[in-house]
């Protein structure tokens, strides 16, 4: 039984899995399997880019070792509860993770998805290790939870004082004499802006490729994409808030989606330089979560949310 | 030494020397590599690895391009099943046992149980060396084979001092293929194609491990000479002659089990890197950086009768 703020978690994790489908299932239904995973590969190589590039440089702003395992510390997804996992190696220089349940390979397997989950789970982490160690690490994906042949995850980054210069050794690696006072804690990293983040980037980075890609065309995919995720999102929101003895309104929205009414005022879409997208991301799903309100089982004579003389028993 | 020569006796009731040769050829390779990166590492430490690591990289290129244009030329598209199942550069070991979970034109899964290389650079105290092999030939020879769109994913290998078994994914994935490219990686995008037969005889070990002894010395010696500069040679030449003394033992031993009398010809057998005489043809484009002169002062003294 999870617990309320693990749920919230776990509604924003699934609503990310449930956007990337929604647009990678509209790509590839458009324009064919090759064709739409083109574009959703590209995608994703983007958006794993641009985080590796964004922890990199908040990363040496704030002093810190620009190593692998300060990588994986960054990585906001291993909060949600169902991810099980194991550290086999844990290294500056080496990173071996084994994963045994992910919500996201179970979301995407359990709709259907598993291709295009794979599409992610290939290109992601690979580009975003790449961009943390500017082109000299490795990423090794060599199972995953996706593909049916696997059991498990198997994550292997390698990031080898050999292959980097003295400089960015002395940066990355505490054994090449980095100043130890120089070593701050890395902030605990926030679920919901980092999900938000995230959402905000690949919807945007799809977006971007396909209209690269196929023009109006690529675009009028991924607006059907959104239109499908707005709808099933909301569909999930208004049941997940009835299963927690609320209502959907905008606090509850807030709580159990990543991204806020108004993306001008939203960090997840800071630096993102696609108006057109985010102006069709806000019409398509974020007033239609945010405007609306919905009534509570309550009011519509079911079971009341709680009461509150149960809390003063304890 | 006695328990090698019992274990080497017992192996002789088991290979023919045919087979014996081979595998003597393929460790003194592996061997080879060691040596050399392991006299590169410990006179010049982490400089030493970069040079060891880049030499890797550049061989593993030269690699995964020969094959490519081997398969082209031969009529065979570049992918994962051809580049794992067709003409391949090297006659197998018996001694390796790989477990095939997958082949097919996009992706090629297996796992390897047993692995000649991994065991002989473990009995040699040279894991850390062997696990640099694994680690910066595989992607850069079959990425660079699939014209740099291929992607390596071995994170479990032999080497690595947790693991028991080698976990290769290796993918070229048709979405990440430019379309100009993919009729000449994908049968379905080239239509009336006709897979051609394979050609019945591959190289033999001796032709194939000296053809590629040769390129991963010489890039090696290349890297060291650019990344350290010319002392190196010195270095690459402390590893060409523990090399050369150590494939002599292993020919004596091979010449006693088999009941050969020990001289040029069990080394010619057993020996990849022939260098009395050179075998020129072989030798062309990998001469820079007194390449040959090097195996002539330092590999032949050591090797040689």
């Amino acid at each position: 039984m999870y617990n309320l703020h693990e749920i919230k978690l776990q509604n924003m994790q699934d609503a990310f899995s449930m956007l990337y489908l929604s647009l990678a299932d509209k790509l590839t239904g458009e324009f064919g399997k090759t064709e739409g995973e083109r574009i959703l590969r590209e995608a994703v190589r983007r958006a794993g880019r641009d985080s590796g590039e964004e922890i990199l440089n908040k990363h040496r702003q704030l002093g810190i070792r620009t190593n692998l395992k300060n990588l994986m510390k960054a990585d906001c997804t291993l909060l949600d509860p169902r991810f099980a996992g194991k550290h086999v190696a844990d290294e500056e220089e080496r990173q071996i993770f084994e994963v045994y349940t992910c919500p996201l390979a179970h979301f995407w397997n359990w709709r259907g998805g598993s291709d295009a989950g794979s599409c992610f789970c290939e290109e992601f982490q690979r580009a975003k290790v790449l961009a943390y160690t500017a082109g000299k690490g490795q990423l090794n994906l060599s199972n995953r939870l996706t593909s049916i042949r696997d059991g498990f995850c198997l994550l292997a980054a390698f990031y080898r004082e050999a292959n980097i210069d003295c400089e960015a050794a002395a940066a990355s690696f505490s054994k090449c004499g980095g100043k130890e006072e120089a070593k701050p804690e890395i902030p605990g990293a926030s679920f919901r802006e980092n999900i938000g983040r995230l959402t905000a980037d690949l919807y945007t980075r799809i977006y971007e490729t396909a209209g690269e890609s196929k023009g109006e065309e690529g675009r009028l995919a991924v607006k059907k994409g959104l239109a499908a995720f707005a709808a099933e999102e909301k569909a999930f929101l208004i049941k997940k808030a009835e299963d927690t003895g609320k209502c959907m309104d905008a606090e509850f929205v807030r709580a159990n989606f990543q991204l806020d009414a108004d993306p001008a005022g939203d960090e997840a879409w800071d630096g993102i330089l696609n108006p057109e997208a985010v102006a069709l991301m806000k019409e398509t799903v974020l007033d239609l979560f945010f405007t609306a309100q919905y009534p509570s089982r309550q009011e519509r004579g079911g079971i009341p949310e709680s009461d509150p003389k149960e809390e003063n028993k304890n | 030494m006695s328990k090698m020569r019992t274990a080497d006796a017992l192996a002789a009731e088991v290979y023919s020397y045919e087979q014996r040769c081979m595998m003597d050829l393929s460790d003194n390779y592996t061997l080879l590599y060691a040596f050399i990166g392991r006299a590169l590492i410990s006179k010049y430490g982490t400089e030493g690895e970069r040079a060891l690591r880049e030499g890797l990289r550049r061989y593993g290129r030269d690699r995964g391009l020969a094959s490519r244009e081997r398969h082209l030329k031969a009529g065979f598209k570049v992918n994962m099943r051809n580049l794992f199942s067709v003409m391949f550069d090297l006659p197998g070991d018996p001694r390796f046992e790989r477990e095939l979970q997958e082949l097919n034109e996009e992706e090629r899964v297996s796992h390897t149980l047993v692995c000649p290389m991994a065991d002989i650079w473990k009995e040699y105290g040279m894991r850390e060396i062997g696990r640099m092999y694994c680690e910066e030939f595989h992607p850069a020879c079959y990425n660079h084979y699939a014209f740099d769109y291929g992607v390596t994913n071995l994170a479990k290998t032999l080497t690595q001092e947790c693991d028991d078994y080698c976990d290769f994914n290796v993918v070229l994935r048709k979405a990440n293929v430019p379309p100009e490219l993919l009729p000449q990686c994908f049968e379905e995008e080239d239509p009336g194609y006709v897979r051609p037969e394979p050609p019945s005889e591959g190289p033999t070990g001796k032709e194939g491990f000296e053809t590629l002894s040769i390129k991963l010395y010489y890039y090696i010696l290349e890297a060291a000479l650019e990344i350290i500069g010319p002392e190196a040679s010195a270095a690459v030449g402390e590893g060409l002659a523990s090399a050369g003394a150590d494939g002599r033992a292993r020919a004596e031993r091979t010449a006693v089990n088999y009941g050969k009398e020990f001289g040029r010809e069990v080394i010619r057998d057993t020996y990849p890197i022939s260098a009395d005489p050179f075998d020129e043809e072989l030798w062309s484009g990998y001469k820079g950086g007194n390449s040959m002169e090097l195996i002539r002062d330092y590999l032949a003294p050591a090797l040689l009768v």
